[in-house]
């Protein structure tokens, strides 16, 4: 799976949660800019390990690759391709 | 006779049926209902004529500030707005001369703790003049409002431009559908309940209840600077993690609850969890929250409780339990409303916990000036259920942060109040 397709899945979950058109996201945004609170944000995390089999809170993903879609997208690959 | 009601109606949603229910109970125990005020600060004098005007102009002739529960031949509850006409005397107004904070206080906690004048009114109004400042303090009962929903009903009060936009109350379906799913969502629940309270050795730690015959609130407010918020905020990134504000403060507050427990035991916390997708102005009236219910040990440094808290977050969101308690919720709404306080009340007793908690992250009131008055702050007092009878709430306004403890006088007694609230400033503002 490419860095591309990963951001676009996690956009189209983002989008689903906040109630917001997927074209309005761009992966360049912080996730609280975009509506994400604690609740939404694990959600994400819970949809992550189902799509991508990665755990967020036990991967060791930093706390500033997790506030974009684009680091956050970025990590997840890094962890997939060394799996 | 009218055979056929021409408007589509709201069906209470099991949350809201659950308000309800905490709503009998409150009243049946204290003679309060299960109501919150929001605390609006203002730095100068609002004139008293023109906001009564503004009221008026907002409320009269609407069907949001009347109604009570009634039920469908279905069975199912739905919500019957009365038609309110605005009376002068539904604010009211104090003007107190130059007064320290303390009975500035004492005077707001009065009004948030005034009863509504009868059974169907569900807002009450009240403004205090003090030392070059104004407080509007609006009183809503949450069997129509929840936290968020009341601040955006306020903005729009408020605000001049909305006036021309009435709002109206929602429609919703009966959800009499879907029963297996229902019942699964039940089972799912008593599944987690019995996880939670599994052990019969488990015990719970409270706050010793003394009997009273009258059951007094207390509040115990605190407003942190924009610094001040700055460096909690990053005391909970650093220690929390993006985004985990929230259970850095439950960690928080758990460690400060535990120093005024006599004895060790578990720490039980029942907290709400918002529903809404980001654009919440468009949820006003009633309820979309859930519940989570976190289980710690006491007697556990801050860091081991955000452990704790955070991986709980992660399986009860995994579990989909807030999903579940909305779902089963739906379930209670054939027990009528007196005795489902009389259920409720008796598995608080059986099943209870240790205090309750919400965080309000975003703010729905926008408002910078109420005419041509800046506004300083806003912040919630909550009448918490009468078990636990004690509750911590967050809410943010304008980058500053709110702590409020809530507590029945026979539930956490004024040095426990205070010891409290210091326990919880030292936690949020220290190293942990």
């Amino acid at each position: 799976m490419t860095i591309t397709q990963i951001k676009e899945k996690l956009i189209e979950q983002i989008a689903l949660s906040v109630g917001q058109e997927p074209s309005t996201i761009t992966s360049d945004m912080m996730l609280h800019e975009i509506g994400m609170d604690s609740l939404k944000l694990i959600e994400l995390f819970v949809f992550i390990e189902k799509e991508f089999k990665v755990q967020v809170m036990e991967s060791g993903i930093s706390q500033e690759a997790i506030m974009k879609i684009e680091s956050l997208a970025q990590s997840i690959h890094t962890i997939i391709t060394e799996k | 006779m009218k055979f056929f009601n021409r408007y589509p109606r709201y069906y209470l949603s099991g949350i809201d049926w659950v308000m309800a229910g905490l709503d009998q109970i409150n009243k049946t125990h204290t003679g309060i209902g299960n109501h919150c005020a929001l605390v609006l600060v203002l730095d100068g004098i609002l004139d008293r004529i023109n906001f009564t005007r503004t009221l008026r102009k907002a409320l009269s002739n609407t069907s949001f500030v009347k109604g009570k529960t009634r039920r469908a031949w279905h069975l199912a509850p739905y919500w019957a707005p009365s038609l309110y006409t605005f009376d002068n005397d539904d604010i009211g107004f104090f003007d107190l001369k130059k007064k320290e904070q303390e009975e500035i206080d004492v005077t707001i906690q009065t009004c948030a703790g005034t009863p509504f004048k009868d059974n169907k009114t569900l807002l009450g109004f009240d403004l205090i003049h003090c030392n070059k400042q104004t407080y509007i303090i609006m009183r809503f009962d949450h069997r129509v409002f929840d936290g968020r929903g009341a601040e955006s009903f306020l903005d729009y009060i408020l605000d001049s431009s909305k006036q021309n936009l009435p709002y109206q109350l929602p429609s919703q379906d009966p959800q009499l559908h879907s029963w297996k799913s229902l019942f699964f969502s039940g089972q799912c629940i008593n599944r987690f309940l019995r996880s939670i309270y599994s052990q019969n050795s488990i015990k719970v730690a409270c706050l010793t209840q003394e009997p009273k015959p009258v059951n007094p609130h207390r509040f115990y407010h605190t407003t942190f600077s924009e610094e001040k918020t700055l460096a909690i905020d990053t005391n909970a990134m650093k220690n929390a993690g993006y985004l985990m504000n929230g259970v850095f403060f439950l960690s928080c507050v758990t460690k400060g609850f535990d120093a005024l427990l006599k004895e060790h035991g578990n720490i039980l916390i029942p907290i709400n969890v918002d529903m809404r997708e980001a654009k919440f102005n468009e949820k006003v009236f009633f309820n979309h929250l859930s519940f989570m219910l976190f289980k710690v040990e006491s007697g556990l440094e801050i860091k081991e409780y955000i452990n704790l808290l955070k991986k709980q977050f992660l399986d009860q969101t995994k579990n989909k339990i807030p999903h579940h308690f909305i779902n089963a919720s739906l379930l209670m709404r054939i027990m009528p409303l007196k005795a489902l306080a009389f259920f409720m009340n008796l598995q608080s007793k059986k099943k209870p916990s240790s205090f309750s908690f919400s965080y309000i992250g975003n703010q729905a009131f926008n408002l910078t000036h109420v005419q041509n008055i800046e506004v300083i702050n806003l912040f919630h007092i909550p009448i918490v259920p009468v078990t636990p009878g004690v509750g911590v709430f967050f809410t943010r306004f304008n980058k500053k942060l709110n702590l409020i403890i809530s507590g029945f006088n026979n539930t956490l007694s004024s040095k426990d109040g205070q010891d409290l609230q210091e326990n919880i400033i030292s936690g949020l503002c220290g190293k942990v």
